[in-house]
């Protein structure tokens, strides 16, 4: 027996016997967690594929509902906004459902990895492999629905007389940003809600007033015109991370390129990159400690 | 107490003192290449738990698991599969959490399914299977690949005699072929023919290690 959990013993190291829980270096995580994913990647794309089944496979419409819903979504918001308050603007039911896509995008990822671990107990205790690919593959899966989703931008475009530009690059970077910051939020808590579920409730609260607070029904133009852009309101409302990508979605379509100051962009690049660097070192150094809590 | 009282104090109270309840304790167990190893003892004894650990499931808060080989657990019956896939897509969903690549399964699917004899259903959705039949797929998968280590967790006593006793001679396979198991059941006189060791459990602890007859002695013993 080692003299410290998971170190073995001094008589058999050397040994050709591989050990199970191996002390990763703690910066080490991300790549390791890359490491895995690579190396299950056909069980990550069977797991995608059995979560998009379970999904729409009753559904009489089936996958048609990744288009249906956000459609049906933009109609509402044409209603309301173009029809009866007369908006002026009418893209502003197109660049809510940029918002609508992206925000969930960001919720269902954020709430799915939280809660990974409690989710899987069941099989998490019969199946051997790296727990970071049941919230990855949960990840994949939301992308996949995202991405079909943003199909619906293309009527949108087509009746306001908008072209696609170069602009467009920066859809798969904000839904990246988004994909990045959720995951690594996430993988942060997954194992304190083992412990302790109100986790999972508050990220649940979070998400929801996330809602109001991001520029998913408003934009960060409106935001500047109605706080001033020297308002210290201004940096505050930028610390939440989704801003910044959830505007550079709403530019894409629109083909211009969103005005932030330097600080924010920085921040807005540093924050997917951070959270998901401190999520996998927290994740990879507690999760298999708490799975005996399952 | 009332029950808003019982709210209230409920994030700040302290827990009941209670027995420590160790999981596993003090167990120390090398598995030689090509042994099969039984494991008995009565419910939560930590006959899982340790095989669970060997799997890597559970992290061991003291000492450590060393393994040489690829190890794939058994355990319960079609762990993971979805009931609205079919059968086949299922050979390929389960095959892969067992750690086996996509041109692996592409070989073995034929084999899978002529072992576990669901030619007719392959391609239903698993929800039309009985219990029976998901284990039979189950246990087909995971024999296929004969992996370095298999890991069986009560699960080899399912399907219909035919099956059972198709099961007990892929396991044999697996030893003449050097492969290591380590297999969980209540079924003694199984235990008794395949197994070269025997481990009895009680409260977390190796109780007795030996020969089939030793141990079963010693089990019935314990048992009165």
């Amino acid at each position: 027996m080692g003299d410290t959990a998971n170190t073995p013993p001094a008589d058999e190291r050397g040994s050709s016997l591989k050990n199970l829980h191996p002390q990763v270096p703690m910066f080490s995580s991300p790549f390791q967690i890359q490491k895995n994913l690579s190396k299950h990647r056909y069980l990550l794309k069977n797991m995608v594929n059995r979560n998009l089944n379970q999904r729409y496979n009753k559904a009489l419409l089936g996958y048609l509902w990744t288009l249906l819903e956000p459609a049906l979504l933009a109609s509402v918001y044409y209603v309301l906004f173009v029809i009866i308050a007369n908006y002026e603007d009418k893209s502003y039911p197109m660049l809510i459902l940029l918002g609508v896509i992206g925000w969930g995008l960001f919720a269902r990822i954020l709430n799915a990895t939280v809660s990974t671990l409690v989710t899987n107990a069941g099989m998490i205790k019969q199946a051997g492999f790296p727990l970071e690919i049941y919230s990855a593959s949960d990840c994949k899966t939301n992308l996949v629905i995202s991405s079909i989703s943003l199909l619906t931008i293309i009527p949108f475009m087509f009746y306001l007389g908008l072209q696609p530009t170069s602009a467009l690059w920066m859809l798969p970077v904000a839904m990246f940003m988004l994909y990045l910051s959720a995951w690594g939020i996430g993988l942060m808590v997954a194992s304190a809600n083992v412990v302790f579920p109100d986790v999972a409730h508050a990220f649940r609260f979070i998400t929801r007033a996330g809602f109001f607070v991001s520029p998913v029904m408003w934009t960060y133009e409106l935001l500047i015109e109605r706080a001033g852009a020297d308002s210290p309101y201004i940096d505050i409302a930028m610390l939440n991370p989704v801003v910044v990508p959830l505007t550079m979605m709403k530019h894409s379509a629109q083909g211009t390129i969103p005005d932030f100051a330097i600080q924010h962009v920085i921040y807005a690049a540093a924050f997917p990159i951070l959270a998901f660097i401190f999520g996998s070192i927290i994740f990879m150094a507690t999760s298999r400690g708490v799975v005996k809590r399952l | 107490m009332s029950i808003l009282k019982r709210m209230l104090l409920k994030p700040f109270g302290k827990s009941k003192p209670g027995p420590q309840n160790c999981g596993l304790s003090d167990v120390s167990l090398t598995v030689y290449k090509g042994e099969i190893i039984g494991i008995i003892g009565r419910n939560g004894s930590g006959k899982s738990t340790l095989l669970r650990t060997m799997a890597g499931i559970y992290k061991p808060d003291n000492g450590w698991v060393g393994i040489d080989g690829q190890i794939s657990l058994l355990a319960g019956v079609g762990v993971g599969m979805n009931k609205d896939l079919t059968g086949r897509e299922n050979i390929h969903l389960y095959g892969s959490m067992l750690g086996n690549e996509r041109e692996v399964m592409d070989s073995m699917t034929d084999e899978i399914i002529a072992f576990s004899e669901l030619e007719e259903f392959i391609d239903e959705p698993l929800r039309t299977y009985s219990s029976g039949m998901k284990a039979r797929l189950g246990i087909s998968v995971a024999t296929a690949v004969k992996p370095d280590i298999l890991l069986i967790d009560e699960v080899l006593g399912v399907g219909d005699p035919g099956f059972k006793k198709r099961s007990q001679q892929r396991i044999r396979e697996m030893m003449d072929d050097s492969n290591t198991v380590v297999l969980v059941s209540h079924s003694f006189s199984l235990l008794k023919e395949i197994c070269s060791r025997m481990i009895m459990m009680e409260k977390g602890k190796m109780k007795c290690i030996g020969t089939p007859e030793e141990v079963i002695a010693a089990y019935h013993e314990a048992e009165g």
